[in-house]
């Protein structure tokens, strides 16, 4: 049998980075004054977690941090120690520290090992504090400690550990050497192994493991605490504990010996209490049962998984594109026969739209993410730049379940962190500043995303000092930019974005560089996005970020002017109308309005936009879409409206180039090539000279 | 081959994890058979060229040599490399191999 350990090291990888990312939430919402049980076991049981894997992947570097980080939160969930904000800081440093080692495992990055020294003191720091303060308490102990005079005043007891793995512990790729160095750890151990004899060599099968143990171990830790050691090997029939010179398991009130089924009452008792609150317990008989390995119940759904490439599911994508357009043209082409004659031709076909739409939504989920994969982790930057800062924040989150395509949200990252910063920095003011401005001393960002009209839209907000207009202004002229005082707020907004502009008054290792914002706005650009700002000095700025659903199959109505078609999509489709002359007002030359229930709507010709002479002049004779461009309503003027369709966005920029006004482009069902409009790009090109 | 015999010598060599136990099991297994048509009393089981054992390697080395005992001939480990020894220790297998190794005690 030839097993290359290094084919589960991804696994490993992932769920230690998904541990490490759900101790870190943790961590950053929970109270030290009065934190949450069910928290305290969860980022215990992340830890122990880690630590069990890099034991059994062999990264014992990764063991030493988190041996120690789990054994103080060990002693915080029994509530040996109280929780501190400073410990909580000392954690969070202790989980970058362990995701510098993970990421040194899986992409060969450098691991500072003086980072690691350091966090490694101070968590004994800590431990060592907390083991002078801890306050001795025998009542309070939950375990089956006693008194033994040889100890010297500790709480020890001896218990003989009888343990019979399961014959697949080989190809479970499980070792054994840290459970043993664990239980070491934990007081006097002896230990001794046994290989069960076989005397038919011919029969043997060397993958089954056909070892047992005994171990006598003099410990003060808890039967719990023994049992948790063998949390991912053991079942409960395969693991037997007896108390030899303390036999009261689980009650340090009760005296006397105890009897055998008092013993095995104990034993069964801590299993079925911790089931809930642990990793994988030894009552966890089914490994698929919820609850096994650690699940939490509110985990079950979505812990039941597997991990599949990104190239295999864009692979999955594409085809689906391609069967949509297949569909297309088929749908296309039954048009021209005889709905009567082709009766159950057209019944198939219709079935065949139906299964294709839900296939196609279905597959489209598979690379959509929720954008709190960003989101997240932003509690944390804002907590450590609050405090460097010296300033009070509260981060806000809304809508932390919008999805958007993984590729966006992989390249939103930056532009984000950027703006939470300049946020941070610029915007928000100090405690005193903002008491004397008769704000609150903490304020508050906002990160807002949601989906608007087919695209996502993802906001910035804070409710500090605003963009200084003046100060703008200034320190444009100052770099040589075209600037007068007759500029609108959202023209001097925008100057931000020119490349090394700064108003900062000093260079900080956080902002004031006058690099980010034109990165910001590179970027997002660079994925076909806007950006757009608001302001109200004194009262905070507003950051929006647009993007288009790139790789979305969308839903779009297909519209005709003059030999052209294009793609309305029709989440930005208000209504359709065709009006009558007197809702029409002419206002100055090529300025058209309609009046659409008391209001009166600017009207843009596509044909004038895309330059296409053969299309109807007289908006009468046409069609008029009403579309909803970021909240602005326009009125677009098409000579006919064709029909509703699912249509593949096809990148103009990969395929051709980028083409104003669009947002890509598709394949229609006879084959040919259909602009996709973008009605807030449109309407930025329609109202440019 | 993982195994090489010459004499009374039997030399284990390469990987000795659960990712090498499947061959080394066959070379054994052959070896034993060899066993059969000698008249060893004796014989000497150098472990210095073993790369890497675990506890499924060290369990096929136990069982293996109580075969061979049971065909009347008694074995004596040899040159066990430090790592061996360590991962006989750190498993408490130390009396599993005291017999043929006093060193691993």
């Amino acid at each position: 049998m030839n097993v290359d350990l290094s084919q589960f090291y991804q696994v490993f990888f992932d769920e230690s980075a998904e541990h490490l990312s759900e101790m870190e939430r943790i961590f950053l919402t929970i109270d030290p004054a009065n934190p949450d049980d069910e928290n305290l076991h969860a980022v215990f049981r992340a830890a122990h977690s880690i630590k069990g894997g890099a034991g059994t992947f062999g990264f014992p570097d990764m063991t030493v941090v988190t041996h120690t980080l789990e054994s103080l939160l060990d002693r915080v969930r029994h509530h040996e120690i109280v929780l501190t904000r400073q410990m909580v800081d000392v954690f969070l440093q202790a989980g970058d520290a362990i995701s510098m080692q993970l990421a040194g495992h899986r992409d060969g990055s450098n691991v500072d090992q003086q980072v690691i020294d350091a966090v490694c003191e101070r968590l004994n720091t800590i431990s060592g504090r907390c083991a002078a303060m801890a306050p001795v308490d025998p009542i309070q102990e939950p375990s089956f400690k006693g008194q033994n005079p040889s100890d010297e005043g500790t709480s020890k007891s001896t218990c003989r550990i009888m343990f019979t793995p399961p014959p697949d512990l080989y190809t479970r790729m499980v070792r054994m050497e840290p459970i043993f160095e664990e239980l070491s750890a934990m007081g006097d151990l002896t230990l001794t192994g046994e290989i069960e004899p076989h005397h038919e060599f011919h029969t043997y099968d060397p993958s089954l493991c056909r070892l047992t143990w005994e171990m006598t171990l003099c410990t003060d830790r808890t039967l719990e605490e023994i049992l948790e050691v063998f949390m991912f090997v053991a079942d409960e029939d395969e693991i037997r504990i007896e108390m030899l010179d303390h036999p009261v398991p689980h009650s340090s009130e009760k005296s006397g010996p105890a009897t055998e089924p008092e013993r095995a009452s104990a034993v069964e008792a801590i299993s079925a209490d911790s089931g809930s609150v642990m990793g994988r317990r030894l009552s966890d008989k089914n490994e698929t049962a919820p609850g096994a390995y650690g699940r939490r119940p509110s985990e079950n759904a979505e812990t039941s998984s597997i991990r599949v490439g990104v190239a295999k599911v864009d692979q999955l994508i594409n085809q689906m594109g391609e069967l949509v357009i297949t569909q297309a043209m088929l749908a296309q082409t039954a048009q021209q026969l005889d709905p009567v004659l082709y009766e159950n031709l057209h019944r198939g076909l219709s079935l065949l739209e139906r299964n294709t739409r839900d296939l196609q939504e279905s597959v489209m989920s598979i690379r959509m993410m929720p954008i709190n994969f960003i989101f997240s982790r932003f509690p944390r930057l804002v907590h450590d730049l609050a405090d460097k800062l010296g300033k009070q924040v509260e981060l806000k989150q809304v809508g932390e379940t919008t999805e958007l395509d993984k590729g966006l949200v992989e390249k939103l990252a930056d532009p984000l962190t950027h703006l939470v910063r300049n946020s941070l920095d610029h915007g928000i003011e100090s405690p005193e500043i903002r008491i004397a401005a008769g704000k609150s001393p903490c304020g508050t960002i906002t990160l807002k995303a949601s989906q608007q009209g087919g695209r996502v839209v993802v906001e910035v907000a804070d409710d500090g000092a605003g963009l200084d207009r003046e100060r703008i202004l200034a320190k444009a002229a100052q770099n040589g930019l075209p600037v007068s005082d007759s500029m609108s707020d959202d023209e001097i907004w925008h100057l931000i974005f020119a490349p090394g502009f700064s108003t900062a008054d000093s260079v900080t290792d956080v902002s004031g560089r006058g690099v980010g914002m034109d990165v910001v706005l590179r970027n997002v650009n660079a994925m076909g996005g806007r950006v757009a700002i608001f302001s109200s000095q004194g009262k905070g700025s507003r950051v929006v970020i647009s993007l288009p659903l790139t790789l979305a199959i969308l839903d779009g109505l297909s519209v005709r002017v003059g030999n052209e078609t294009f793609i309305v999509p029709l989440n930005s489709i208000i209504e359709s109308l065709q009006p009558q002359s007197s809702d029409l007002n002419e206002v100055g030359r090529d300025n058209t309005t309609v009046h659409v229930r008391g209001e009166y709507i600017p009207l843009m010709r596509l044909a004038d936009i895309f330059s296409i002479p053969e299309a109807v002049r007289r908006p009468e004779e046409a069609v008029i879409m009403l579309i909803d461009a970021e909240g602005e309503h326009l009125a677009l003027l098409v000579d006919e409206l064709l029909g509703q369709h699912q249509v593949v966005i096809k990148s103009l920029e990969t395929n051709y180039r980028k083409v104003d006004g669009t947002a890509g482009a598709t394949i229609l069902g006879d084959g040919r090539v259909a602009l996709i409009l973008d009605a807030v790009d449109m309407v930025r090109l329609w109202r440019s000279p | 081959m993982a195994t090489h015999t010459k004499d009374t010598r039997h030399q284990l060599t390469g990987d000795w994890t659960i990712s090498g136990v499947a061959d080394q099991c066959e070379a054994l297994s052959k070896s034993l058979q060899d066993l059969k048509s000698g008249r060893k009393k004796k014989i000497q089981i150098d472990c210095k060229q073993i790369n890497s054992i675990d506890m499924s390697g060290l369990q096929l080395l136990h069982v293996w040599m109580e075969c061979v005992r049971m065909r009347g001939v008694e074995t004596q480990l040899l040159n066990l490399p430090d790592e061996m020894q360590q991962t006989i220790q750190q498993l408490g297998l130390g009396q599993c191999f005291t017999d043929n190794y006093p060193g691993a005690a």
